[in-house]
């Protein structure tokens, strides 16, 4: 009887035993990964900024971004591996600094690079860091402070005046700042902006007001802000900079109607939206989107209108815009993100993606908040993969947390469960 | 019916005998008396009217003597029994005129009817014990003749003694002896076969006479007479009609049957003052069958068709059957059981002897530990309950169980070997708690109906996600229902385990008991010659020391 008995309650137990590992492969099937802050990220809003990595020739480092927040160690290393799972690293840093933007510099001696803007934007930090060590310390190359009001709020790195040679451009408030990499104050170039331009304060963190436009081999900045005229009315306004060496610069200004008043720019996002080889840039105006396309043939880069709007009653469909192909048909996708629903909506935020090519104003997709999420569309990022030869995926920032949406499941995107690139 | 010179009613069926012994000189009287009175047998013929007459009238002086009796008037009481018997000549009513005689000291006449008592019912149950208590009205007779001599002795003897005694002596004995011996003793001795104490002997002590009392009277006649009689049940047989007798006071039930005619049942209600007399007409039964079932074996418990419902009485044993065939078993503790088909037919006698042998059987004794209240059981049926000694067994091969409440059953197989008698010593374990097996299931069944929810649950939820995941809808990799399916799906894990783990427990708890067996022992007894043993004994509420003699 005790033979008997023991094998019997063997069998019950393995008969109705139930597999809890299969929610385990749920978790790296999901096909949005919730990237949390490392466990010792100290501080809040982890991927308010986040940016790709450069390699030292410039190139995107697949699979890899930084996320940035606020606190003492504000900065972590997000790696997704081929299998979906994901790694986070957080960069110690000396002194307490908060990352409201991050731009990529190309790697050197191994090391990464980053500038980084503070949530003050009073000071600006180029850091890097050796990306193998478990807890990465972040050196400072070089740092700027207190130069101009706003001074921070947007950063780029590109070869601007066409030397061939890095430049560093931060935006301020009124003006427009040109440093070699090692931020050196003795090589800087200030443009200063239409008197009537200026950069707002109160962005959110994670927008971008400083984009480049390539237009003709040529990268242009451009920059998101307001404008009044004489009688003190304001409305949205890009200011479009084209350095010319020597760093003269030519200019042209986008701009709304003054009829609506304290409209201003929330993000911009540059992307070729059509098929010629000129950037178009996407601008943001909190409550709307405007395409405008690129011009060729005439000295205005882009026309005074926009080619194409997004608006919708009632709706913020302009505060966080992205340019993307996430299905991998060669064309971008429009992305705009509403992290902040207003309260009696009961949502907690929104990103839609809309297919420039038809003018419709129906969303393509609707990516919904999950429960737990507060303001789900804080930022938007492309993330270079090297899945599928180097498609990209999209990583929506939330209110402490990043979420990267594999297959996002727009048209013409892969089949989740059989073109799972993992 | 004639009435004596002494007053007393003496039926006229009398025995002879009787008569010549009590009044011979009435005898022809007698005889011709009978020739121009109707008896009492002969009352049977006369009209109804006037026989019922009669027995109201009975009724009514047995009623008046009860009641008188009951005053302590016992004369009177007499008088009005007789007058019940001078109405219908029932011997009870001579029993009770007898008992009113006794009373009051008239001890003479007490005799003379409890004698006619008697004669007239040869048969009572209680014959011994009235002619004990006729032995005991003869020696007070005497007592009181001895008692009334010395009261006119002392005036006498001072004169006679001296002289008489050397005349008289010689003179007297060979006088007295041929003249009061043969005219004493068939006075005094009537019934008793002993000769009691020498009639000339003095009684020192004075008889004492048990108490009795009147009896009630119920008078049961059938038409035709000779039906069987049962009391209640079919087991307990009467007698034959006509009935006169003492029924216990209280409420019953009479069973008449007789062969060719139904069964007839009458509630009755026997009072202790009332005279009942009963007639009951039988009606003729041609569609049943009357069976009567003997055997050698007396007592036999009969059944007829279904065994299990139990005896329908004891051999010998008459009925009415249903035509047709039925299946008659015979059982009896010492003899074997019968059993025999009969093909019963209406109008016809159908008497079945079924011959019955004798079973050789052995004995039993149990004792032992425990085992008080056991039931013992020979081959599944109860025989008697522990401890118990010399129970009869059939002989040979017999499974002996024990059966006692929380304790162990124990059984084991039995030789019994005709003539003898075998002690068993008896060790009833504690039968062990079923508390925790039912724990165990209890605790079992809802650990797995928890556990089946909780795996419901894991499932729908994994259902659910791979249903999201199939249609492509973005499901994220915090999603609460991943973790709560993964906690469900643990939960359920563990609730099996608990569940698979408290039935086994429960089951091995049932099916697998540790504890120690009861157990039989065959107690060895000395095998030659003659021994002596002390033994532990146990019986209702105690327990000591035995002494067992063996030979």
């Amino acid at each position: 009887m005790k033979r008997f008995l023991i094998p019997l309650s063997c069998c019950l137990l393995s008969l109705a035993a139930c597999d809890w590992r299969v929610f385990n492969d749920f978790e790296r099937q999901a096909t949005v990964q919730v990237i949390e802050p490392p466990r010792n990220f100290a501080g809040t809003n982890f991927g308010q900024a986040v940016a790709p990595v450069l390699d030292e020739n410039g190139g995107i480092v697949p699979n890899t971004f930084l996320a940035g927040g606020n606190g003492t160690t504000p900065l972590a290393v997000v790696t997704v591996s081929e299998t979906g799972a994901i790694s986070r690293k957080t960069c110690r840093i000396d002194a307490g600094i908060s990352v409201s933007s991050i731009t990529p510099l190309p790697a050197k001696n191994g090391r990464w690079r980053a500038l980084l803007s503070d949530g003050n934007y009073q000071m600006a930090n180029l850091v890097n860091f050796d990306p193998d060590e478990d807890e990465p310390k972040l050196q400072v190359e070089g740092n700027l402070s207190g130069l101009a009001q706003l001074f921070g709020i947007g950063t780029l790195h590109g070869d601007f005046d066409g030397d061939r040679t890095p430049d560093v451009a931060v935006a301020s408030r009124n003006r427009l700042y040109f440093f070699d990499e090692a931020l050196q104050t003795a090589h800087q170039h200030i443009f200063d902006y239409p008197h009537n331009f200026f950069v707002p304060a109160m962005q959110d963190a994670g927008t971008r007001i400083l984009a480049p436009v390539v237009r003709e081999g040529k990268i242009l900045l451009a920059i998101g802000g307001m404008i009044s005229n004489d009688t003190g009315n304001t409305t949205w306004a890009v200011l479009l900079v084209s350095v010319n060496p020597g760093f003269t610069f030519e200019t042209q200004v986008l701009q709304g109607d003054f009829s609506n008043p304290d409209a201003r720019v929330c993000s911009l996002a540059t992307g070729a939206a059509n098929d010629d080889a000129n950037d178009d840039l996407v601008v943001g105006i909190c409550n709307e989107t405007l395409l405008f396309l690129a011009k060729t043939g005439t000295t205005e880069w882009f026309s005074a209108q926009p080619d194409r709007v997004v608006a919708e009653d009632g709706k913020m469909r302009g505060r966080i815009v992205a340019l993307s192909d996430l299905n991998q048909d060669g064309k971008p996708e429009l992305a705009i993100a509403d992290p902040e629903e207003p309260i009696e909506s009961n949502r907690n935020g929104e990103v839609l993606f809309y297919d420039l090519q038809i003018s419709a104003d129906t969303p393509l997709l609707q990516l919904k908040a999950p429960k737990e999420e507060k303001r789900f569309g804080t930022s938007l990022f492309s993330l270079k993969t090297i899945w599928k030869d180097g498609r990209t995926e999209l990583v929506v920032g939330g209110a402490n947390v990043s979420y990267l949406f594999f297959l996002t499941g727009l048209p013409g995107d892969d089949d989740p469960v059989l073109h799972d690139p993992r | 019916m004639v009435k004596s010179g002494t007053g007393r009613l003496v039926p006229a069926y009398l025995s002879w005998k009787m008569h010549m012994k009590i009044f011979p000189l009435f005898f022809t009287a007698f005889l011709l008396v009978v020739g121009f009175f109707p008896t009492a047998g002969s009352a049977q013929t006369k009209t109804p009217s006037k026989k019922d007459q009669n027995a109201e009238k009975a009724k009514e002086h047995f009623k008046a003597g009860q009641a008188l009796f009951g005053a302590g008037q016992y004369e009177k009481a007499a008088d009005e029994f007789i007058k019940a018997y001078e109405y219908k000549a029932l011997p009870a009513f001579l029993f009770n005129i007898a008992v009113c005689y006794e009373k009051s000291e008239q001890y003479a006449k007490a005799k003379e009817y409890f004698v006619e008592y008697l004669a007239r019912e040869p048969n009572s149950k209680d014959l011994q014990a009235i002619q004990a208590r006729i032995r005991l009205l003869e020696r007070l007779i005497e007592y009181k003749e001895n008692q009334r001599r010395q009261a006119e002795q002392p005036a006498d003897k001072p004169a006679d003694k001296p002289a008489d005694k050397p005349a008289d002596k010689p003179a007297d004995k060979p006088a007295d002896k041929p003249v009061d011996k043969p005219a004493d003793k068939p006075a005094d001795k009537p019934v008793d076969k002993p000769a009691d104490k020498p009639a000339d002997k003095p009684a020192l002590e004075k008889p004492e006479l048990p108490p009795i009392q009147t009896r009630t009277l119920t008078a049961i006649s059938s038409d035709p007479p000779g039906a069987n009689l049962y009391l209640d049940d079919k087991k307990n047989l009467l007698g034959k009609t006509p009935f006169e007798g003492e029924i216990p006071p209280g409420k019953h039930v009479v069973i008449l049957e007789m062969k060719g005619f139904s069964d007839v049942k009458r509630e009755i209600n026997v009072q202790e003052d009332r005279m009942l007399e009963i007639v009951v007409s039988m009606k003729q039964d041609v569609n049943m069958a009357w069976v009567q079932v003997t055997s050698n074996a007396p007592g036999a418990r009969v059944y007829v068709d279904k065994k299990e419902i139990g005896h329908v009485g004891v051999t010998p044993y008459t009925g009415m059957l249903k035509p047709g065939k039925h299946t008659i078993w015979l059982v009896h503790d010492e003899y074997r059981e019968e059993k025999v088909d009969i093909q019963a037919k209406a109008g016809e006698p159908n008497e079945v002897h079924i011959p019955m042998q004798r079973q050789p059987v052995g004995a039993i004794t149990i004792l032992g530990k425990n085992v008080q209240d056991a039931r013992v059981k020979i081959d599944g049926k109860t025989v008697c309950v522990a401890p118990c000694a010399r129970v009869k067994v059939p002989a040979g091969s017999h499974r002996l169980s024990i059966h006692k409440k929380d304790r162990k059953t124990v059984s084991k197989k039995i030789e019994i070997v005709t003539g003898e008698q075998k002690t068993f010593d008896v060790t009833l374990q504690k039968a062990p708690s079923r508390s925790g097996a039912v724990s165990g299931y209890v605790l079992g069944v809802a650990a797995l109906a928890g556990a089946v929810w909780a795996g419901g649950k894991s499932q729908s939820l994994q259902d659910e996600i791979q249903s999201d995941l199939d249609a492509g809808v973005p499901v994220f990799s915090n999603d609460t229902r991943i973790r709560d399916g993964k906690i469900y799906a643990i939960a359920a894990n563990v609730l099996y385990g608990i569940s698979a783990l408290s039935i086994t427990v429960a089951l091995y708890r049932t099916f697998i008991d540790t504890t120690p067996d009861s157990r039989i022992r065959v107690r060895e007894t000395p095998p030659d010659g003659a021994a002596v043993q002390w033994e532990p004994l146990l019986f209702p509420g105690g327990a000591g020391l035995g002494l067992t003699l063996h030979y």
